[in-house]
């Protein structure tokens, strides 16, 4: 752990108390020894005195022996005398290491003349006895009456007195010294144990200390966690918000909540819209006004400020901030666009409290005005994006328009000069050619306006059972007869339904749109389709080996306008990104694979298979009147639902599988209308039979009806040409047939 | 029929008349609103019509000021999807978008 300003006093506490410790025991432990050396000297003192007394009271005894001896004569008396006497020979011996023991020199005058006066005193006491047995009771009292012997054990007595004073002095000073230690001791007990309390107190304290500050970290990082969260779903919510309003308010509401501030403004140097914001409860926020003695490094020049303050129109922020000095004191940072331009300013109004967070407070800010800046960019952004989505959409609208005016002009024009052009005249085929360019230019535009519906949402489909396969061969059949490339086509149909639930003609148009995009790239090789069920899904495929799709292009391919990027292609690159539309329309996937160039390309879209095809549909106009109809088609399939459809509505019904069977069947019967379709494997396809039928006078008032899967207006414009009143796209529904039978009717 | 086509581009409406001559129908021809509408009033048509955007007056106005007693057929240029409520309620029974579809004309100039 980092050393902190206040740990250095607490370390000098801790060692200055720990030295005092053991100051304290040491002087406990020396007065301890002190006492007990104390209590042996007065025990040392105690032994020489009694040895003292001892050494007396047996000289004592001695002379007791030696009077009553000298006195009856008795022998009887020199016993206690000899006892005495030896004795004390004894104890003279003894009592001077005692002495000394007592801390007694024995060298002391006192001791020498003691042990002096007692040897003198066992002289006098032998001497009178020997004298006494010598001389007998005379002679011996004669020496007695000198009082020698009387004087010599006063002097004793008095010897005796001054040692035995010497020795209490001794100790009574050994009894002071042990009462000081004592009281040294206790002392110094006690005071170590105050130390010993102050150093567990100055422990237990820079303990507590430590954890309250590992817990204050903690609760910060928790706060400044939560405040990063914060953060973080303050920008998730700005780039939801789309209006300048509202962003510049949730982040004023933001910078006051975040910064714990009265009033916190987003102020933006813009004339429109309302370019000011301000939260906060203004009127307190004009008392809680605490000038700041330092300004903060982020502020803003303050002459910049106040011009936009007062710009703003906002009278709380202006009363708020009125003066540049003021401002100044503020909290700002700079509101910037992406061009480094600055356009406004985050401001809060209070000054931050001056503590360890300030810095965080401060990048508080400085975040926010970053969020609100990039988010404010955004907005524009957007709205500029809008208003080049609705300008292109607008454009895109008027193209179609201004394209369609000529077009209509250019159409009629050439549907006029067909009809007015003889067969086999020389100018006919240049008829053609303008009939079939204003049908492309026609689709061009078609598709234009497809896929700005598209765009906008505004693209609608049917959702019916449709039969992608018996489309697929219609689509396949009119591709191969309707142009001059049409044989470079290879179908591989399977023969049993595949339904899926959408759109037929939307349906047609892509697989219509897809081959005449391999065939435009396909470089004149052949091109196969296929269809197959994979689970649940429809897959078809369009393969071609033409130029192929250059890598780059192929991410960008269902783009619109991706051929407009690459020169080496024409087109507006519509048809894919339509087609693309259509599918994912229909809940369906497309994607194109592309070795690159020259190697061809495989377009593959995917449909959710429908399994039960509902196979009745809900009958909604009138049935028109019973006729007779031959139905032609060379597919039994086609041929039933359609015949049993009519039947349904009273018809009589004759089928033909081929043109041939069909221009009998249509002269056994003599029908008033025919349904044909366009091709029907070998012999004369749909246009043959019409021409045969029109160029026949007996069948004037037949109505023919074509049926394919294409539903382009060139092959439209084509059946027209070739004799047909009607040109419906397959699988036609049932109200379709009924609006086409009822139209018969009323022109009949 | 007798058919009255007001639209101010001569192109195309010279060729809608020859096409509709060809089908043995009658043609007026007439290039703005205004005139559109006293030629209606002279030759009463059976079928009009009227392309949206004119010169003098829109073709909804037109709509709206035209005899309940014709086949009124709005055509224009836009997608009919963004026009057909305001021409339904001036009183169009259709709407037609350029470049016409002869086939669908002549289905919508007479219906069941």
């Amino acid at each position: 752990m980092n050393a902190t300003p206040w740990q250095a006093p607490g370390r000098a506490a801790f060692v200055v108390a720990l030295l005092g410790m053991v100051l304290t025991v040491a002087v406990s432990l020396y007065n301890l020894d002190l006492i007990s050396r104390s209590a042996d000297q007065v025990q040392r003192t105690d032994r020489a005195l009694a040895a003292l007394e001892q050494l007396i009271d047996d000289v004592t005894d001695a002379e007791t022996g030696q009077r009553g001896y000298l006195l009856t004569g008795d022998s009887d008396y020199l016993e206690p005398y000899h006892t005495g006497a030896s004795r004390a020979r004894v104890g003279r011996d003894e009592l001077l290491p005692a002495l000394s023991e007592a801390g007694i020199p024995p060298d002391l005058p006192e001791v020498v003349g003691l042990f002096d006066l007692i040897d003198a005193k066992l002289v006098e006491m032998d001497n009178t006895i020997e004298v006494f047995d010598e001389g007998g009771g005379k002679a011996a009292m004669t020496v007695v009456a000198t009082d020698v012997g009387l004087k010599l054990m006063g002097d004793i007595k008095n010897q005796r007195l001054r040692i035995r004073r010497m020795v209490v002095t001794r100790a009574t000073e050994s009894r002071a010294r042990a009462a000081s230690a004592r009281q040294f001791a206790v002392a110094s007990t006690l005071a170590s144990g105050l130390l010993s309390t102050v150093l567990i107190a100055i422990v237990f304290l820079v303990l507590d200390r430590q954890q309250n500050l590992r817990r204050q970290a903690l609760m910060r990082a928790d706060a400044y966690s939560r405040h990063l969260t914060h953060l973080a779903d303050v920008a998730l919510q700005l780039n939801r918000v789309r209006d300048r309003d509202s962003l510049l308010g949730m982040v004023a509401a933001e910078t006051r909540r975040l910064l714990s501030v009265e009033v916190a403004a987003a102020v933006v140097d813009r004339p429109e819209p309302a370019s000011a914001v301000s939260v906060g409860t203004r009127s307190r926020a004009l008392t809680t006004w605490r000038p700041h003695e330092q300004p903060l490094p982020v502020g803003v020049e303050a002459q910049e400020s106040a011009g936009i303050a007062s710009r703003s129109g906002e009278s709380d922020i202006v009363s708020v901030l009125q003066t540049p000095a003021e401002i100044a004191r503020a909290n700002a940072v700079a509101l910037t666009d992406r061009n480094g331009r600055v356009f406004g300013h985050l401001l809060a109004a209070e000054p931050f409290e001056v503590s360890a967070d300030d810095s965080v407070q401060r990048l508080t800010l400085v975040q926010l005005g970053q969020l609100l800046s990039v988010a404010w960019d955004n907005v524009q952004l957007m709205e500029q994006l809008q208003a080049a989505a609705v300008e292109r959409e607008h454009f895109m609208a008027m193209l179609g328009h201004e394209l369609r005016n000529p077009l209509n002009a250019i159409a009629g024009a050439s549907q006029v000069l067909a009809r007015r052009v003889p067969e086999g005249d020389p100018m006919s085929e240049i008829v053609a050619m303008l009939d079939r360019q204003s049908g492309f230019m026609r689709r061009m535009v078609d598709d234009l306006l497809d896929v700005a519906r598209l765009e906008r949402g505004k693209f609608e489909i049917r959702h019916e059972p449709v039969d992608v396969a018996d489309l697929a061969r219609e689509v396949a059949d009119d591709f191969g007869t309707g142009r001059p490339d049409g044989s470079l086509l290879r179908a591989q149909i399977p023969a049993v339904p595949l339904h899926v639930l959408g759109d037929p003609a939307r349906l047609a148009q892509v697989l219509a749109n897809l081959l005449d995009n391999a065939a435009k790239f396909g470089e004149g090789r052949p091109i196969l389709l296929e269809l197959e069920r994979d689970g649940d899904s429809v897959v078809i495929r369009v393969t071609d080996e033409g130029r192929g799709i250059p890598r780059e292009l192929l991410g960008a391919i269902f783009e619109r306008y991706a051929q407009v990027r690459s020169a080496s292609y024409s087109g507006l690159g519509l048809g894919l990104s339509l087609v693309r539309g259509v599918v994912e329309m229909h809940a369906g996937s497309i994607s194109v694979a592309s070795e690159g160039e020259g190697t061809g390309a495989t377009f593959t879209v995917v449909l959710p298979w429908m399994e039960h095809a509902a196979s009745t549909p809900v009958p909604v106009a009138r049935a028109p009147r019973p006729r007779t109809i031959v139905v032609a088609d060379d597919r039994a399939d086609a041929r039933l639902a359609l015949s049993q459809l009519l039947e349904g509505d009273g018809h009589t019904v004759v089928v033909a599988e081929g043109g041939a069977e069909a221009l009998v069947k249509i002269a056994e019967a003599n029908p008033s209308v025919v349904f044909c379709d366009i091709s029907m494997g070998d012999g004369p396809d749909g246009y043959e039979v019409a021409r045969t039928l029109r160029a026949d006078s007996r069948y004037a008032g037949l109505r023919l009806v074509a049926l394919t899967g294409f539903g382009t207006h060139v092959a439209r414009e084509r059946s027209l040409e070739a004799g047909f009143d009607l040109h419906l796209t397959k699988p036609v529904d049932l109200e379709e047939i009924r609006l086409a039978l009822q139209r018969f009717d009323a022109t009949l | 029929m007798r058919v009255l086509i007001i639209d101010d581009n001569a192109d195309s409406t010279l060729a809608l008349r020859m096409l509709l001559e060809l089908e043995g129908h009658e043609v007026e021809v007439a290039h703005d609103g205004r005139s559109g509408l006293e030629a209606c009033a002279r030759s009463l048509p059976e079928v009009v019509l009227c392309d949206l955007v004119l010169p003098d007056m829109h073709g909804t106005d037109v709509g709206r000021a035209l005899p309940s007693g014709a086949r009124k057929i709005a055509v224009t240029g836009h997608d009919p999807a963004d026009v057909r409520a305001a021409c339904e309620s001036a009183g169009f029974a259709l709407v037609m978008q350029k470049p016409l579809d002869l086939d669908a004309l002549l289905q919508g100039m007479s219906p069941a």
